[in-house]
């Protein structure tokens, strides 16, 4: 598994579980009446989950699986894939920031960068959705020639 | 594939039935043309049974069959701690189904101590879903001596 995709898949299975956690104190405040301020961070669970759970994988399951551009297995330039997970790190950043201390254009500026991060993915992944390409390898002379 | 991954992936297709058998009910009940309509209370349900069910039951099923394996002796890891998950995380999220609608139907001591308990089973699963994938996001698959 190429570096990119360990760092991307851990980030994911870390914010499975955060996001999942906060989940789960909501689902004890909508109980008990409890912490009533961890409804602020509804938003942030929503994006945990959505975004920084499920993208997050996908990216780095996509740089790992996806069929490479040539024979020697270049995925292609990585700074892209960095560039994206970066933009959706930021994201998230903001919407938790933005979830402890409210700011109007929190959901917009995480949402462009949201945006950015998928122009910058699937222009990393554009070129490698194409059939399996493999050099045919040179004929082997056997042991008895 | 695996037992662990079949079973995982099943039952992710149990959910994603059960996630449009009530988005079908909360769609008919709309037609009743009723003041307040009582099957509203399940569509937080049916956002989890997709998101949580479906989706992330299939990709953790996904990965238990698919990531690097762990080692040659125990190809994914400790199998009872995704024996655990797997119970965990559908006893949790088939309790919280049944439970959390009944929070605005019929609320009572009991109902808010199993939404509790509910909660307490779904982070566990994300905890162990994490203990199980964690160590198999790596970079090679290690040989055995």
């Amino acid at each position: 598994m190429p570096k990119f995709s360990l760092f991307s898949i851990r980030a994911s299975l870390l914010y499975l579980v955060i996001g999942g956690s906060v989940g789960g104190i909501m689902l004890v405040s909508k109980a008990i009446g409890v912490w009533p301020w961890i409804w602020y961070w509804r938003t942030a669970h929503i994006h945990a989950m959505l975004v920084g759970w499920l993208l997050n994988l996908i990216f780095g399951v996509a740089f790992w699986i996806l069929p490479r551009l040539d024979a020697h297995g270049w995925r292609g330039s990585p700074w892209l894939v960095w560039s994206a997970s970066g933009l959706l790190q930021a994201a998230l950043a903001v919407l938790v920031w933005a979830s402890i201390w409210p700011w109007s254009a929190a959901i917009a500026i995480a949402s462009s960068l949201e945006c950015l991060a998928a122009i910058a993915i699937a222009w990393h992944c554009w070129p490698r959705l194409q059939p399996l390409i493999i050099e045919p390898r040179p004929a082997k002379t056997s042991k008895l020639d | 594939m695996p037992t662990l991954a079949r079973y995982y992936i099943r039952t992710a297709f149990v959910w994603l039935v059960l996630a449009f058998a009530i988005g079908i009910a909360m769609l008919t009940s709309q037609l009743w043309a009723l003041k307040t309509n009582p099957l509203a209370a399940l569509q937080i349900v049916f956002y989890h049974a997709l998101m949580v069910g479906w989706v992330t039951q299939l990709i953790v099923g996904v990965a238990i069959w698919l990531f690097p394996v762990h080692s040659r002796e125990q190809p994914r890891g400790n199998e009872n701690v995704a024996w655990a998950a797997y119970a965990t995380f559908n006893l949790g999220l088939g309790l919280r189904s049944i439970v959390e609608p009944l929070l605005q139907w019929a609320p009572s001591g009991l109902v808010k101590w199993a939404i509790v308990g509910a909660a307490c089973l779904q982070v566990a699963a994300l905890w162990l879903i994490l203990l199980m994938l964690w160590p198999r996001v790596k970079a090679k698959v290690s040989k055995a001596k």
